[in-house]
């Protein structure tokens, strides 16, 4: 599905902790981009289908569904569709590394965020902000 | 331990037993030379070191030789490198009697007694030994897998509980605490929570966050009592006494190759034939005490081995002795003076040598098969403690890292954006949007509360 010109770059936000969405919805629209936030797994899964973002934030560890099946069922719609994880663990299961992803720890800084979502996010829909 | 292991490695003790031979052999080179004109009494003492020497000159360049060949020579070898030596000794024994008094060297019969008391002698000598050593080190072995034993039978008891225990303990005395401080910082301060004060709780959160990481690695495991000590030589040779009819009649056979053909040669039929029915009565003696007290005494058998070893040894050498004296078979007494030091000598160092060739390798035997169970058993102990440790471990990793260690990195990333944001937007300090401190109070709240919960439910649980 492919964006319209000018439109800002849309990230989904997907964490169970509300301060956590509060604070990355902050800083990602301050920088420009249109956020999404999902509080669970299936939601995650639905708005990702639904809205087509640009960039995924998925925390590791969150309910509703093991993040191995959360990330397949939404590649399964996106195969190309980068993904930002974050988990206070200090690195990610073996089977969620690959191509377009990324993994994080947290608490992450402001700028290693917007470095990493930079940097993760395709060319094509990169946007000058 | 094999035959060939015992006489043929490197760790074969072949040369503890050529330095133990040298007051035997010495006893036995005075016998030989008892009727040798040497000019003065210690010619025959230096021919006995002569002979030893060169012996052991023999054995080390024959064993250097076969070595560069095998890592454990072969036991063919090693009796031939040993009977070279007994032929050299026979040779040295004759030439130092021929040039020093003269008589005929005789050196086909000095050889052929030589080569049958080393054939007879040596290969139980150093398997005995061998055997003697296996057991030390079997012993350690032993008693170091029954204290792992112990040890993680410990370790299965109470490191579960000891991993509990600590977690309660840092939550009560440490994360709590600091929770408390953190919250009545904020709520002292909401009102007007500047850049700075935004960042010093950033970073005590953050330190916050590292202990509760810390938490579930830190338990330690409990010590358990002293490493066994060095096993004692009576520890070691405490064995029952194995197949006595057998090990008699090894030491008879022994002891008649040590002195009957010099004996006959120099003193004579009479004292050849006295020298059989002592050491006849001997044997039997050793055959039939310890038989006779495992027939009728099975449990002190059992209990005090070394003891009827001993009585046996010391009745067998009594019997000996009386009928070297008084049998009157050799009326000439005073030859008992040269054979009965060599009579008893040889008496107690074959009974040990079978003795402890026998006893000590049916007893490391099963020695083996005991470690080898032990072993296993200690490797299903351990798999069953790790899985136990691990899965008790990754509970509490859990615990931590789930509810505990999420809000406080939530806390930390509110901080730290806030600062990060407004230092971004360039304004004075002053004029900057206050820090919104509620959402981060609401959170280090619900971390109490999940703290609580965790120590609770560490009390509940069990292994």
């Amino acid at each position: 599905m492919s964006r319209p010109e000018g439109a800002p770059v849309s990230v989904l936000i997907a964490d169970d902790d509300t301060l956590v969405r509060t604070v990355l919805r902050l800083a990602l629209t301050q920088a420009g981009y249109d956020v999404t936030e999902a509080c669970n797994a299936v939601e995650a899964v639905a708005f990702a289908r639904s809205q087509n973002p640009d960039l995924l934030v998925l925390d590791i560890n969150m309910p509703g569904g093991l993040v191995g099946d959360t990330l397949s069922a939404v590649r399964a719609g996106d195969p190309d569709l980068p993904v930002l994880l974050l988990s206070g663990e200090s690195g990610p299961p073996a089977e969620l590394t690959g191509a377009s992803v990324e993994f994080a720890r947290k608490p992450i800084s402001l700028d290693e965020l917007l470095t990493r979502v930079s940097a993760l996010l395709r060319p094509t829909r990169e946007v000058s902000r | 331990m094999t035959i060939r292991e015992a006489l043929g490695s490197s760790a074969s003790p072949r040369w503890i037993v050529f330095f133990a031979l040298i007051p035997a052999v010495t006893l036995l080179v005075i016998l030989q030379e008892a009727a040798t004109p040497f000019p003065s009494w210690w010619w025959p003492l230096l021919s006995a070191l002569a002979q030893h020497l060169v012996a052991g000159l023999v054995v080390a360049i024959g064993d250097g030789i076969a070595r560069r060949r095998h890592a454990v020579v072969p036991v063919i070898t090693v009796l031939l490198i040993w009977m070279l030596a007994a032929a050299c000794r026979g040779i040295v024994g004759g030439a130092v009697a021929e040039s020093v008094a003269g008589v005929n060297p005789d050196y086909v019969l000095r050889i052929a007694v030589w080569v049958l008391i080393s054939a007879v002698w040596l290969a139980p000598m150093v398997f005995a030994v061998a055997q003697f050593q296996r057991r030390r080190s079997l012993i350690a072995a032993l008693d170091s897998a029954h204290y792992e034993q112990t040890q993680e039978q410990l370790l299965s008891d109470v490191s579960g509980a000891e991993m509990q225990r600590q977690l309660r303990k840092a939550i009560a005395e440490s994360l709590n605490p600091a929770l408390r401080q953190l919250q009545a910082s904020l709520i002292a301060s909401r009102q007007g929570l500047g850049p700075g004060a935004v960042a010093e709780l950033s970073l005590r959160i953050s330190q916050l966050d590292d202990d509760a990481a810390d938490l579930s690695e830190s338990a330690r495991a409990p010590l358990a009592a002293s490493p066994p000590a060095r096993a004692r030589l009576s520890r070691i040779v405490d064995v029952a006494p194995r197949q006595p009819g057998l090990s008699a009649v090894f030491v008879w056979f022994a002891t008649i190759a040590l002195l009957l053909v010099d004996t006959w040669r120099i003193f004579g039929p009479l004292a050849a034939l006295e020298v059989v029915v002592s050491t006849s009565a001997a044997a039997a003696v050793l055959a039939v005490l310890p038989a006779a007290v495992r027939a009728l005494r099975p449990v002190t058998f059992a209990r005090r081995a070394q003891l009827v070893s001993v009585t046996a040894t010391v009745l067998a050498i009594g019997v000996a002795s009386y009928l070297m004296l008084n049998s009157g078979i050799d009326p000439l007494t005073w030859h008992s003076a040269y054979l009965l030091p060599l009579l008893v000598t040889g008496l107690v160092a074959a009974s040990a040598t079978y003795f402890l060739a026998i006893g000590l390798a049916d007893a490391n035997r099963e020695g083996g098969e005991q470690l080898s169970a032990l072993d296993a058993d200690l490797g299903h102990l351990r798999t069953r403690n790790l899985d136990l440790l691990e899965r008790e471990r990754r509970r509490m990793t859990d615990l931590m890292h789930g509810p505990v260690q999420g809000r406080i990195a939530a806390c930390v990333m509110a901080l730290n954006f806030h600062v990060a944001s407004q230092q971004a937007t360039g304004l004075h300090p002053t004029d900057q949007h206050p820090f919104d401190a509620e959402p981060v109070l609401k959170h280090l709240r619900a971390v109490s509360r999940d703290l609580s919960v965790i120590t609770a439910s560490v009390s509940r649980a069990r292994l």
